[in-house]
């Protein structure tokens, strides 16, 4: 029976709705028992309305120095853009030699080394999506082996993205309690990339740094209008060969119950402010026929920051809040959260997006001022 | 000499005052009792089936049960078996620093090991460093009685400020190595959290507590317990102990 402070949430929930330009809601069943877990997964907006079912396994058999592990996760919409297709998200498997090494193949995301939210040097992560900071773009076939030397992890990695292959090299370290790497990649495009990054933890502060130099033939990719005379288009600025991409962090637990962390990030191939205007022209003038796949929101410009503090209240409740802004425009959100755990089973969350952003700016772009989206997990 | 009733008084306080201590040369030194009380706690490398418990005024106990892969000067791995929402997530310690793993998430998240573990009042690194002797100067203060049993009282300080007490205060059972109390102090001799070990079982081979429970100080009327299900002493692989494994 639902206890009153339930009845009335839900009451003033339901009242604020037409107050939000975007609500979206979410139900998740999911179940992490042992060595097989599956999740089922139902979401839909108020503002346009679409359906999905998601469903993930994970699987783990050890024979003697051998450890098979497999993984998938698949999506199917049911209703909305695109109906009634499935998409494999996941689907790989490894094979582990007695902590010596592994060999780990198939359709997977690779994980990001330590930002939050950017990852300044693995050019083949598949890109998140800054203005839905816990979106995880799909997985990409790949294949990785690494080796197991002392401190050092050597890894060789390969990768086909939309057709097109990239190789790559990382060397992981740890000692005295420093995460290190150095890594090398490739694309047969001709893309090239070098980046180091490390972690550390210092009188109670996490640090770490990252950084790339990236190399790209095409780096903007956005078509020229010069012969679009009349429409007011501005040349498209010329491909830039090399850039620099890092990222600086730190966070630290706040009186034990709260922690607070903070990165800033440079995008040395971002747009710069004229440039900016000149895609936004493009853009409205409709001769941009297809947005190019690297120019993701929260990465068209140079310099970016993410601030954010997550507080334990009780076993039972947590509530954060998040800031991202872009430092070349001032634009930005807040986003305020909170998830309460009813019993052992059921998790309730809400996040609100404010978005304090002028039009024409980075996240500007994003569709709404304000949007609330509200999850409910059943856990089995 | 003078029999009466200032004699009989004398002796009657005498009786109840606690064991004097030992001349120094009959005490073992305080290092070899430490490493003692360590391994009456728990093996150099161990896995173990645990119920975390929170308890607090008008609230429903909540237990958490975990397994612990723990192997000295190597780190300590937790993952939870139950309940429902907390399967899966993963906390792996090293070198003074947790790294939380959590299903979905792509990436592990580092964060100083000082950090409350679940809202509960024991820190990350109580639950995952089973070792005080590399972080600790230790010294002998005495001997004393506790509930009857001969205990030796341990002096601690911290080496280094990075560790989550910069003194504890040890309780140590003369006869069984086992470890009664701790008291974790401030540098400036705060008493911050208390610690008491009871329940003794034969837990992986030997007579051990298996049931922790620690007390805030500064909120005496909640506290937390570990109660140890099960424990075996296995031979753990570094590898156990890498973040890459911690998000499998």
């Amino acid at each position: 029976m639902l206890k009153p402070a339930a009845i009335l949430f839900s009451l003033a929930f339901t009242s604020c709705l037409p107050a939000f330009q975007s609500v979206s809601g979410s139900a998740e069943w999911i179940s992490r028992e042992n060595t097989v877990h599956a999740a089922g997964w139902g979401a839909s907006s108020l503002n346009e309305f679409q359906s999905a079912l998601l469903l993930r396994a994970r699987a783990n058999a050890t024979r003697g120095p051998l450890t098979i592990s497999a993984a998938g996760q698949a999506y199917g919409t049911l209703y909305g853009y695109p109906a009634h297709k499935v998409h494999v998200d996941e689907a790989w498997a490894s094979i582990e030699l007695a902590g010596r090494g592994s060999i780990l193949g198939g359709i997977q995301r690779y994980p990001h080394q330590y930002s939050y939210y950017w990852n300044p040097t693995f050019p083949l992560t598949p890109k998140t999506d800054l203005a839905r900071p816990d979106y995880l773009a799909a997985g990409i076939p790949m294949l990785v082996v690494s080796a197991k030397a002392g401190p050092l992890t050597p890894r060789f990695i390969a990768a086909w993205d939309s057709g097109e292959s990239s190789y790559g090299v990382q060397l992981d370290a740890y000692t005295r309690g420093v995460e290190s790497y150095l890594n090398g990649f490739y694309s047969a495009e001709g893309a090239r990339s070098a980046g180091a990054g490390a972690r550390a933890g210092l009188a109670g502060w996490t640090l770490q740094a990252e950084g790339s130099l990236v190399s790209t033939p095409e780096s903007l990719a956005l078509p020229s209008c010069e012969s679009a005379a009349g429409t007011g288009c501005v040349r498209s600025p010329g491909p830039r060969e090399v850039a620099w991409r890092s990222s600086l962090g730190i966070n630290r637990t706040v009186l034990r119950k709260g922690l607070l962390a903070a990165e800033v990030f440079h995008n040395g191939a971002g747009m710069s402010a004229s440039e900016f205007e000149a895609f936004q022209r493009l853009a409205a003038s409709g001769l941009l026929n297809e947005v190019p796949q690297d120019l993701t929101l929260g990465a068209l410009r140079r310099n970016f920051s993410f601030i954010a503090y997550q507080h334990t209240h009780s076993r039972r409740l947590k509530w954060g809040l998040r800031n991202v802004t872009c430092w070349d425009d001032a634009s930005g959100y807040l986003q305020p959260g909170f998830t309460w755990v009813h019993g052992d089973h059921l998790e309730f969350g809400a996040e609100l997006l404010i978005n304090y952003s002028r039009g024409g700016s980075e996240f500007g772009l994003l569709p709404a001022r304000t949007s609330l989206s509200v999850r409910l997990r059943y856990y089995l | 000499m003078h029999n009466g009733p200032l004699s009989l008084i004398l002796a009657a306080l005498l009786a109840r005052l606690p064991a004097a201590a030992a001349a120094p040369g009959d005490l073992p030194p305080a290092q070899e009792i430490l490493r003692a009380a360590e391994e009456a706690l728990f093996p150099a490398s161990t896995v173990m089936r645990i119920v975390l418990t929170d308890h607090r005024p008008r609230t429903k106990p909540r237990g958490f049960r975990i397994e612990v892969k723990a192997a000295r000067n190597l780190g300590g791995l937790l993952s939870f078996l139950s309940p429902p929402t907390e399967i899966g997530k993963k906390y792996l310690f090293k070198d003074r620093s947790v790294w939380i793993s959590i299903p979905g998430l792509p990436n592990s998240i580092r964060v100083s090991s000082k950090e409350a573990f679940m809202d509960s009042t024991f820190a990350n690194n109580d639950l995952m460093d089973t070792g005080y002797s590399d972080d600790y100067d230790v010294a002998l203060e005495g001997a004393a009685l506790r509930e009857g049993r001969p205990v030796y009282i341990l002096s601690c300080t911290a080496k280094t400020p990075q560790v989550a007490y910069q003194r504890i205060r040890m309780s140590i059972d003369r006869e069984t190595s086992i470890p009664t109390e701790f008291e974790f102090f401030t540098r400036s001799g705060l008493l911050l959290k208390t610690c008491r070990f009871s329940e003794r079982k034969m837990l992986a081979g030997r007579l051990r507590a298996a049931r922790i429970e620690m007390k805030d100080a500064s909120a005496p009327e909640m506290f937390s317990t570990i109660d140890i299900e099960q424990m075996t002493a296995v031979a753990l692989a570094p590898n156990v102990f890498s973040t890459e494994n911690s998000r499998k």
